[in-house]
């Protein structure tokens, strides 16, 4: 058969592997590449967000014939956070498809075993699935750069504006890929990964806003009164945590603060009236953006001991 | 090359592999054969590093799946009972891909994927996508990718099963080569008859323990001191019986319960019917046979050149419940 001797610089390659591209990843981006899934969703995406664009410059320009540059400002602040709202909506719920699959369906071809008997080590195979997946999303983010650079063409907002919300694009991805992969690598089936994982999404996404929503007013209410006993910090930072985990809370509050104080990193909070002193805060965007990272970073941790642990 | 020693797992309450010492030799087949939960499929994943024992340890090539499993990994090739594929590749780039993952050179790989086609005999469908293979093609083609590393050991979970019997006649003459090639090779079934002519040795597992184990000729004599071959032939009765018991290796001969199976050929007129129908009916005859395989084939000439009419020549396989039976009776020593 003219094989190889068995000790024909085998441990000597195998200590190369890691120092070479995964494998793993070079199928999974392949199998990306070629299904229709993912023609499909660049397709689909850039029609949607070209198509409001164009709806939303048409509408602006129809209700103001005699457009200057105060309307194209508008145009542009609009078109930004419509593009922005739309890439959140996209990394949240589009991010997880990639991933949810990504071990239990590996488990579901039986091949789950082959790959655990290779050389790949548990952490590569699931950086191996991680990285595709997050890749595919950069697409998505980098095919939306045209439409970024439009809105700046017509004004109305900052590259520190744009800087916060590609911090928050790119980590809620981060987040919501590595969960989709913990739960595929933890779950019985592919459907069960992917309710439990779209459940943990929607809680981050809408209902931490919702509630950061429901309960301003009661804080804020507490805060009239607290703020004599000193307890309006305490609770203020409450809503700042609760606001700063969601990626909508967290992109809003930032903005707005950028907006009224020209100040992008840090929020300042106060003075109360038993506490004159004012509390200075990381920005929403940069307490997401750490929390975020350091979730994923546990996520992948996690979904590698899992993969360890299973037959 | 591989060595147990009280190898053991438990799931839960059930103890799916209890205590097992067994001892493989280099360049050896050794089929394990036991009914379903003896704790066959727990062995070979343990063996291959994907299940870890629960106590106890095992040798592969020296190495501990215990403290070696990268070690054990270089050496050991693995094929599941369910051989999973990527549907979305072809045949090659599967193998290409795993050779990849053992971390052969990108040089290398087309050179070994066209030789491993050529030993399974796939190198036509090697452009073709995997999910148009056939069971038998998957199948091959899963130990082709169990060789990709070159293993020293190869571990075989019922391979044969879901096999047509061409699949199952090719997968032997591929294992029988694979030893000629030095290769240890670990192959379990609940099947005796399926590994008894191409294991060097069996051991018979239930209730994840090895009840008897040796050489494939010596457990097979022990297990079965006489085969049941059963011949179906057209003819004359007395005739047939008669030249089958000069046969060789023949110990007893005796004619199965008549069977009203119409063969009688259409063009056939006789006028006494009672007389045609005794000659053209198949009959069944049962030789309690202590001959090899030599003997079988000389016994089938025997009855050719006698002119007995012989439809079928098959060896009847004992179910693996009655030599469990046999094994667990008084008479059993482990």
């Amino acid at each position: 058969m003219g094989r190889r001797k068995p000790d024909d610089g085998m441990a000597a390659r195998m200590a190369k592997l890691n120092l070479r591209i995964n494998p793993l990843m070079a199928r999974e981006l392949r199998a990306y590449m070629r299904s229709a899934r993912a023609g499909a969703v660049l397709t689909v995406y850039i029609s949607i967000v070209s198509g409001i664009t164009l709806l939303l410059y048409m509408g602006v320009s129809l209700a103001n014939p005699a457009s200057g540059v105060g309307n194209y400002s508008q145009v542009g602040s609009a078109l930004f956070y419509v593009v922005v709202g739309l890439l959140i909506v996209l990394v949240s719920f589009v991010a997880p498809a990639f991933t949810v699959s990504a071990i239990s369906g590996e488990r579901e071809r039986h091949t789950f075993g082959l790959l655990k008997t290779t050389l790949l080590s548990p952490r590569q195979i699931v950086w191996g699935k991680l990285i595709p997946a997050l890749g595919y999303i950069l697409l998505l983010v980098l095919a939306t750069l045209p439409l970024f650079s439009l809105a700046f063409l017509l004004g109305g907002i900052e590259p520190a504006q744009f800087a916060a919300a590609l911090c928050v694009i790119l980590a809620s991805a981060a987040l919501f890929t590595t969960l989709g992969l913990f739960v595929s690598s933890r779950a019985s089936s592919t459907l069960s990964a992917t309710v439990i994982t779209y459940s943990v999404v929607v809680g981050i996404v809408i209902g931490l806003s919702a509630l950061a929503i429901l309960v301003f007013p009661a804080l804020a209410g507490l805060g009239t009164r607290a703020g004599a006993s000193g307890g309006a910090p305490v609770l203020t930072a409450v809503f700042v945590a609760l606001i700063s985990l969601s990626p909508v809370g967290a992109l809003v509050t930032s903005e707005a603060n950028f907006v009224n104080t020209g100040n992008l990193l840090t929020l300042t909070i106060g003075p109360f009236p038993a506490s004159p002193a004012a509390i200075v805060l990381p920005a929403p965007f940069l307490i997401l953006t750490a929390c975020y990272l350091a979730a994923s970073g546990a996520l992948l941790w996690l979904a590698a001991r899992a993969v360890r642990n299973q037959a | 090359m591989i060595e147990t020693r009280e190898l053991t797992r438990v799931f839960g309450k059930k103890t799916a592999v209890d205590r097992l010492s067994i001892q493989v030799g280099a360049g050896s087949i050794f089929g394990v054969i036991g009914p379903n939960g003896a704790g066959k499929t727990t062995l070979i994943k343990m063996l291959a590093t994907l299940l870890p024992p629960t106590s106890g340890d095992a040798l592969v090539g020296g190495a501990s799946i215990r403290r070696h499993a990268a070690r054990v990994r270089r050496l050991v090739g693995y094929l599941p009972d369910v051989s999973g594929v990527y549907p979305d590749m072809t045949v090659a780039e599967y193998l290409t891909f795993f050779a990849a993952c053992y971390g052969v050179p990108a040089s290398d790989r087309a050179a070994l994927t066209g030789d491993l086609l050529a030993l399974v005999d796939l190198s036509h469908r090697r452009n073709e996508p995997i999910d148009k293979l056939t069971r038998g093609m998957r199948q091959r083609l899963g130990i082709a990718r169990a060789l990709v590393h070159d293993p020293q050991v190869l571990l075989l979970d019922d391979a044969t099963a879901g096999l047509d019997p061409r699949a199952r006649v090719e997968l032997r003459e591929l294992l029988k080569e694979l030893r000629s090639m030095n290769k240890t090779i670990v192959v379990t079934s609940h099947i005796l008859a399926e590994l008894e002519d191409m294991c060097s040795h069996i051991a018979i597992m239930e209730s994840g323990r090895i009840l008897v184990a040796g050489e494939s000729s010596a457990i097979c004599a022990r297990l079965r001191p006489h085969r049941i071959i059963v011949v179906k032939f057209f003819g004359n009765v007395e005739m047939a019986i008669n030249h089958a018991r000069t046969g060789p290796g023949v110990v007893d001969v005796r004619l199965a319960p008549s069977r009203s199976e119409g063969m009688r050929p259409a063009a056939a007129r006789r006028e006494d019917e009672a007389a045609a129908d005794a000659l053209y009916a198949l009959k069944e005859m049962q030789i309690v046979f202590g001959g090899d395989y030599g003997d079988a084939t000389e016994l089938l000439r025997h009855l050719m050149r006698a002119g007995v009419q012989v439809v079928s020549f098959s060896e009847q396989a004992d179910s693996l419940e009655k030599i469990l039976t046999g094994l667990n009776g008084p008479a059993q020593t482990g």
